[in-house]
């Protein structure tokens, strides 16, 4: 009888320790790919701001899209949000990080609006730096 | 005060598109409540930080893992998944594209 106690504790143990490293692993590979890298504008680190990633319907893709959030000069999107590869565009805006962070508007003011950038995405997590160019670029 | 200007492109119809506006001193805001804009639940919050009228207005999200509780206009309560497909997405909340908003599978 205390054996079968043992036993099942034990599994019970088992299973709670294999849950726990699928839920730290993420599960692996769920078609959920992260993106991350360094942003610039003019040169310049982008302080704050964001990316929207948007499936590229236009060249055939789907899927749900994904957000990054832009800070001190990188970008990452959300754990376990990321995109899930293939042509996707990008409308990023960026603000100069001197904003009030207890105000409605906390990033500050307004770098660049709404920027269009057209990436084809790995079906892996990646690392890529994009530069913004100033207005006035061709 | 400048023109509004529709975020969201191809949608102009109520619920996928939020409208920014600018103000004289070059900050800026939108305008609606909320808008089927970005992906379901895209900005993690956690209930103490501030929410902007910038996350507020593009965005339908809530803190159930997975998805939002949508109310549809014909009163139904539907769970609409966060991974679903962004232009099918938007394109339900689209209230003057013509296309029909049955058989999606939430």
């Amino acid at each position: 009888m205390s054996s079968r106690v043992c036993l099942s504790s034990y599994l019970a143990a088992l299973l709670l320790t294999g849950l726990a490293a699928l839920l730290l692993t993420g599960c692996g590979d769920d078609g959920r790919y992260g993106l991350e890298g360094a942003i610039t504008f003019e040169g310049q680190p982008v302080l704050a701001g964001e990316i929207l990633l948007a499936p590229d319907t236009a060249q055939g893709n789907s899927g749900p899209g994904a957000m990054a959030k832009i800070k001190d000069g990188r970008y990452e999107t959300s754990p376990g949000k990321g995109h899930t590869g293939g042509p996707h565009v990008l409308t990023i805006t960026g603000y100069d990080g001197q904003g009030n962070p207890q105000s409605m508007l906390p990033d500050g003011e307004i770098l660049f609006r709404e920027r269009k950038m057209d990436l084809d995405l790995p079906k892996e997590s990646s690392a890529i730096d994009l530069e913004i160019p100033s207005d006035d670029s061709p | 005060m400048a023109l509004p200007d529709p975020i969201g492109g191809a949608f102009g119809g109520t619920w996928s598109a939020g409208m920014w506006v600018h103000t004289v001193a070059n900050s800026s805001s939108y305008t609606t409540l909320a808008a089927a804009y970005l992906p379901i639940n895209s900005i993690d919050k956690n209930p103490a930080e501030v929410w902007t009228f910038e996350d507020q207005s593009r965005l339908f999200g809530s803190y159930h893992p997975g998805g939002c509780l949508f109310t549809m206009a014909d009163g139904s309560v539907q769970f609409v998944s966060e991974s679903i497909d962004l232009a099918l997405y938007r394109a339900l909340g689209a209230r003057d594209d013509g296309l029909p908003t049955g058989g999606f599978t939430p």
